[in-house]
C-alpha cells in the first residue's frame, strides 16, 4: 500500500518536473546557492550554538551553556552592544529615511540638470565600502582631518570624532548619511508609480503642493516607506561598518562602537569562540525577527496598489 | 503541485540538517602523525610542499624558493598568498580535515595568533626537528640570537616547545629627523641618551615650532614634535615594565593596580599634555613633519629617496639623508625602576600539524634562516636572527634605507628586548579581550579620558569580569 502510494507521488513528481523542467533548470542555481550558502550555514550555526567550538578542534556538545553565559555572566556586556546598536538604529533610520525622502521630493521635478544631481547624490552608493572607509578616516582624522579644519574655520573647537568615546557613535551616524542616495532612488521609483491624475484632481480641488505631498505622495508611497523601514531595521541591527574605520578591533574608543555584529565577529574570528558567537547570532536573528514582526503587525497604514 | 514543493522543501531542509550535523560531529585522522622525524633529508629527496605567506612577502618568498631549489632540486615548493592569513589558516585547516592536503604545509605567523593555533593543535611541535638539527650541525645554536629564538617557543606552556621559527629581529628605535634639530639649533643627543634628555629635546622642538610657525615650514605645521606610538602594545608594555609594572601574575590575576602603574601613566600623560605627542595621530617620520618617531624597522626600510609631499623650503625635499637612528632612550625618569625595556618582536613561519611532508617542510624552514636565504629574503629589509649576519659590517640589512646610518641601534642592548606578551598566558577565549582592555586602559590614562585611579579600577573590573568567564 505504502509503496503504491509513494510510486504515485514519484510518478506525479516526475510528470510535474517533465512538464516544467526548463523552469526548474532556471531556478536550480538559486536553489543550490540557497541550500549551500544559506540553509546549511543556518542549520550549522544553530547546532554550533549548543557547542564549544574553536574552529580548530572538533566541537563539544555543551547544551545551553552558551545561552546561559549570555544571559547571566555576560548579560551586561552583551546588552551594552545591543544598546549601542539600538541607539544607532533608532537615530539613523528615521533621520536617513527623512533626509532621503526629502531629497527625493526635491529631485522629483522636471527641471534642466536634475539628472546630474540625482547621479551626484547616488554616486556614494557605488563607491566600494573599503574606499569610502579610507576617505571617512581621513575626513575625521583628529587634528589634521578635513572636518576639523571646517569646524575650526567657523571658530568651533576641533573634535576627536571617531577617536573619542563621546563622539564616535554620533560620527558613525553622521556617516550613515553617505548612503542617502540608495533610499532616494527607491523613493523616486515609488513617486513615478503614483498616477498623475491624482495630482491633477487635487490641483483642481485647490490643494496646495504641501497638501498634495501629505495627502497623495506620502500615502501612495507608503509601501516603499514600509519597505525602506524594514530594510533599515535589518541593516542597522546588523551594523558592521565601524569595523572598517575604527581601531580597537572595530569596537571604537572605550568600546563605544561595539555593535552586536562586531561582537559576534570578535567572538568568532578573534577569540575563536564560534559556538558562543553562533548563540549570539541566533539571539540577534530573534531580535530582528521580533522587530520585523512588530512592524508588520502595525502596518495597516501601508497602502498597497491592489487595494485601489 | 503544492505537495511536491512542500516535499522538495522538506527534503532540502533535511539534507541541510544532515549535512550540517555531519560536519559538526565528524572525527578526523592525522595523515602525517606517523612519519618519522628526519631533520636532514638527502639532497635528492623528492616531494611537494606549499608555503602560505602574506601578500607583501610573496615576491621575496619566490626568490628564497629559487635558492632553496638549488639545494633541493626535487622538492617542489608552491606558494599561496592571502591578505588575512589568520582566517585563511582556519579555513584551510577545516578543508584539510575533510580533504587532506588542502592546508599549506608551512605558514607565516605574523601576529600573536600562534598561541591560539598552538592550543588548537594546528601547529606542529618542531622541537624534535630543532634538537636534531642542533645535534647534526645543520643549525648553529650559538649563532642564533636567543632573545628572538625564544619567541618561537611556547613559554606560556610548561613544555616550552618550539612552535615556529622566527625569521627576523626587530625592536623599537628612535628615528630622528636631524635636519629639524639642526635647524632649530638643538645638538644631536649621544647614543646612550636618557628619557630626561629626550623630553628636553622635545620641549625645545616644541618651542622652536612655535617660533617658526610664521615661516610656514611643513614640519612646523602640526606643532607635534614626536610620534610615539604610545597606543601600541610594544611601546606601552615596555614603558610600564621600565616603571617596574607587571600586568598579571603567574595565575593570570591582575596586579597592576599600584603606584608604579600610576607613575608610568603619569609620565606618558605628561608627554601628551605637554603637546610632545598625540596618541591619536600617527604621523610618520617620512612625512617630514615630526622630529622624532619611536618605531620599529618597517617605519624606515621602505622610505623613498625623496618625498615630494614633504618639501623643506630651505633644504629642498625631505630625503632619507634627513634622518638617522638612535637606540631608545635609557629610562631615568623619577619613579622608574632604573631598568630600561624596549619593545620588540618578530615574524616567523610554522609547520602545519597535519602535513604529510614534515621532513621536506622542515628542510625549507631551516633554509629560511640560512645565510643564503637572508641574501634574497627581503633584500635587506629584515634583520637576520643570526649573530654572525647581524654583526657583519657589510651585511645587506645595514644598507637600508641608506648607508651610514647608525643601524647598530636595532641590535644594541638585546637584554632590553621586550615583546608585548602580557596577555599571552591568558586562556584563548579571553586573550584578545584582555589585550584590548590593557590597550584601552593605557589610552584612557594618557589621554586623560578618565582620572588615572578610575581608569585603573575600571580596567581591573573588566579583567576580573573576563576571568570570570573561563
Amino acid at each position: 500500500m505504502v509503496s503504491l502510494k509513494s510510486n504515485g507521488i514519484v510518478k506525479k513528481s516526475l510528470k510535474v518536473i517533465k512538464s516544467s523542467y526548463t523552469g526548474w533548470l532556471f531556478i536550480m542555481p538559486m536553489i543550490l546557492g540557497t541550500i549551500l550558502f544559506c540553509a546549511i550555514p543556518f542549520v550549522q550555526s544553530f547546532i554550533l550554538a549548543f557547542m564549544d567550538y574553536d574552529m580548530m578542534r572538533p566541537p563539544q556538545w555543551i547544551g545551553i551553556e552558551n545561552f546561559k553565559a549570555i544571559f547571566t555572566v555576560d548579560f551586561r556586556e552583551v546588552w551594552g552592544s545591543f544598546r549601542i546598536t539600538f541607539i544607532y538604529a533608532f537615530i539613523s533610520i528615521p533621520v536617513t529615511m527623512f533626509l532621503s525622502y526629502f531629497l527625493a521630493l526635491l529631485l522629483n521635478r522636471k527641471i534642466p540638470g536634475m539628472m546630474f544631481f540625482r547621479v551626484l547624490i547616488y554616486l556614494p552608493c557605488i563607491i566600494p565600502p573599503i574606499a569610502s572607509a579610507i576617505v571617512w578616516k581621513d575626513i575625521f582624522a583628529p587634528q589634521i582631518g578635513i572636518m576639523n579644519r571646517i569646524v575650526q574655520a567657523f571658530g568651533l573647537p576641533a573634535s576627536d570624532w571617531l577617536s573619542s568615546a563621546s563622539s564616535a557613535l554620533m560620527t558613525i551616524i553622521f556617516m550613515s548619511f553617505w548612503g542617502l542616495g540608495g533610499g532616494m532612488i527607491l523613493w523616486l521609483a515609488a513617486f513615478k508609480n503614483i498616477p498623475v491624475d491624482l495630482y491633477e484632481a487635487a490641483s483642481l480641488d485647490g490643494a496646495s503642493k504641501l497638501r498634495q505631498i501629505f495627502s497623495i505622495t506620502i500615502p501612495m508611497s507608503s509601501a516603499m516607506i514600509f519597505y525602506n523601514l524594514i530594510n533599515g531595521v535589518i541593516g542597522s541591527m546588523q551594523m558592521f561598518g565601524s569595523f572598517l574605520i575604527t581601531d580597537n578591533g572595530g569596537r571604537g574608543p572605550d568600546n563605544s562602537l561595539y555593535f552586536i555584529s562586531v561582537r559576534i565577529y570578535q567572538e568568532a574570528f578573534v577569540s575563536f569562540n564560534m559556538g558562543y558567537a553562533s548563540a549570539l547570532a541566533w539571539i540577534l536573528f530573534f531580535v530582528i525577527a521580533c522587530m520585523s514582526a512588530l512592524l508588520f503587525k502595525h502596518s495597516k497604514w501601508v497602502f498597497y496598489g491592489e487595494d485601489m | 503541485m503544492n505537495k511536491i514543493v512542500k516535499m522538495a522543501l522538506c527534503g532540502a531542509l533535511s539534507f541541510s540538517f544532515a549535512f550540517a550535523a555531519a560536519g559538526c560531529f565528524k572525527s578526523y585522522e592525522n595523515p602525517g602523525a606517523n612519519i618519522a622525524v628526519d631533520a636532514n633529508i638527502s639532497k635528492d629527496y623528492a616531494g611537494e610542499i606549499t608555503v602560505a605567506t602574506g601578500a607583501g612577502y610573496i615576491a621575496d618568498m619566490r626568490s628564497v624558493i629559487e635558492e632553496f631549489n638549488k639545494e633541493y632540486p626535487n622538492i617542489k615548493v608552491n606558494t599561496q598568498a592571502q591578505p588575512d592569513l589568520s582566517e585563511s589558516i582556519l579555513r584551510w585547516h577545516n578543508a584539510d580535515l575533510s580533504k587532506p592536503g588542502s592546508c599549506p604545509d608551512i605558514f607565516l605567523n605574523e601576529g600573536q595568533m600562534w598561541v591560539s593555533l598552538r592550543e588548537g593543535e594546528i601547529l606542529k611541535d618542531l622541537t624534535p626537528y630543532v634538537n636534531a638539527s642542533f645535534e647534526n650541525g645543520t643549525l648553529d645554536k650559538e649563532d642564533i640570537v636567543p632573545e628572538i629564538w625564544r619567541l618561537g617557543k611556547d613559554g606560556y606552556k610548561e613544555d616550552g616547545n618550539q612552535y615556529f621559527i622566527p625569521t627576523n629581529y626587530d625592536q623599537f628605535v628612535a628615528i630622528i629627523n636631524t635636519t629639524i634639530l639642526t635647524q632649530l639649533g638643538i645638538p644631536l643627543p649621544d647614543k646612550d641618551w636618557t628619557w630626561t634628555e629626550c623630553v628636553e629635546i622635545l620641549r625645545r622642538v616644541k618651542d622652536g615650532y612655535n617660533d617658526l610657525v610664521s615661516n610656514s615650514l611643513p614640519w612646523s605645521q602640526t606643532g607635534i614634535p614626536a610620534t610615539m606610538s604610545l597606543q601600541s602594545d610594544a611601546m606601552m608594555y615596555a614603558m610600564y615594565k621600565s616603571f617596574g609594572v607587571e600586568f598579571f601574575d603567574e595565575n593570570n590575576q591582575p596586579i597592576f593596580d599600584n603606584a608604579n602603574t600610576r607613575k608610568a601613566m603619569e609620565f606618558m600623560k605628561s608627554l601628551v599634555t605637554a603637546g610632545y605627542c598625540n596618541p591619536n595621530l600617527e604621523l610618520p617620520i617620512a612625512s617630514g613633519q615630526v622630529a622624532i618617531q619611536f618605531q620599529s624597522r618597517p617605519a624606515i626600510v621602505d622610505m623613498q629617496e625623496e618625498s615630494p609631499q614633504a618639501e623643506f623650503p630651505e633644504t629642498g625635499y625631505f630625503t632619507v639623508n634627513d634622518i638617522d637612528i638612535w637606540p631608545m632612550p635609557v629610562m631615568d625618569v623619577e619613579g622608574s625602576s632604573g631598568q630600561t625595556y624596549v619593545g620588540g618582536g618578530t615574524i616567523g613561519y610554522a609547520m602545519y600539524s597535519r602535513t604529510d611532508e614534515p621532513n621536506a617542510a622542515w628542510a625549507f624552514l631551516r633554509f629560511l634562516i640560512s645565510e643564503k636565504a637572508y641574501e634574497v629574503y627581503g633584500s635587506g629589509k629584515n634583520i637576520p636572527i643570526l649573530k654572525s649576519m647581524q654583526e657583519d659590517e657589510n651585511a645587506l640589512w645595514r644598507k637600508l634605507p641608506r648607508e651610514g646610518m647608525y643601524q647598530e641601534a636595532f641590535i644594541s642592548y638585546p637584554e632590553r628586548f621586550t615583546p608585548a606578551s602580557f596577555h599571552m598566558g591568558m586562556p584563548s577565549k579571553i586573550r584578545s579581550e584582555i589585550y584590548n582592555i590593557m590597550i584601552q586602559m593605557n589610552l584612557d590614562g594618557i589621554k586623560g579620558t578618565k582620572g588615572i585611579d578610575e581608569t585603573i579600577a575600571d580596567a581591573v573590573k573588566k579583567v576580573n569580569y573576563q576571568l570570570s568567564r573561563v
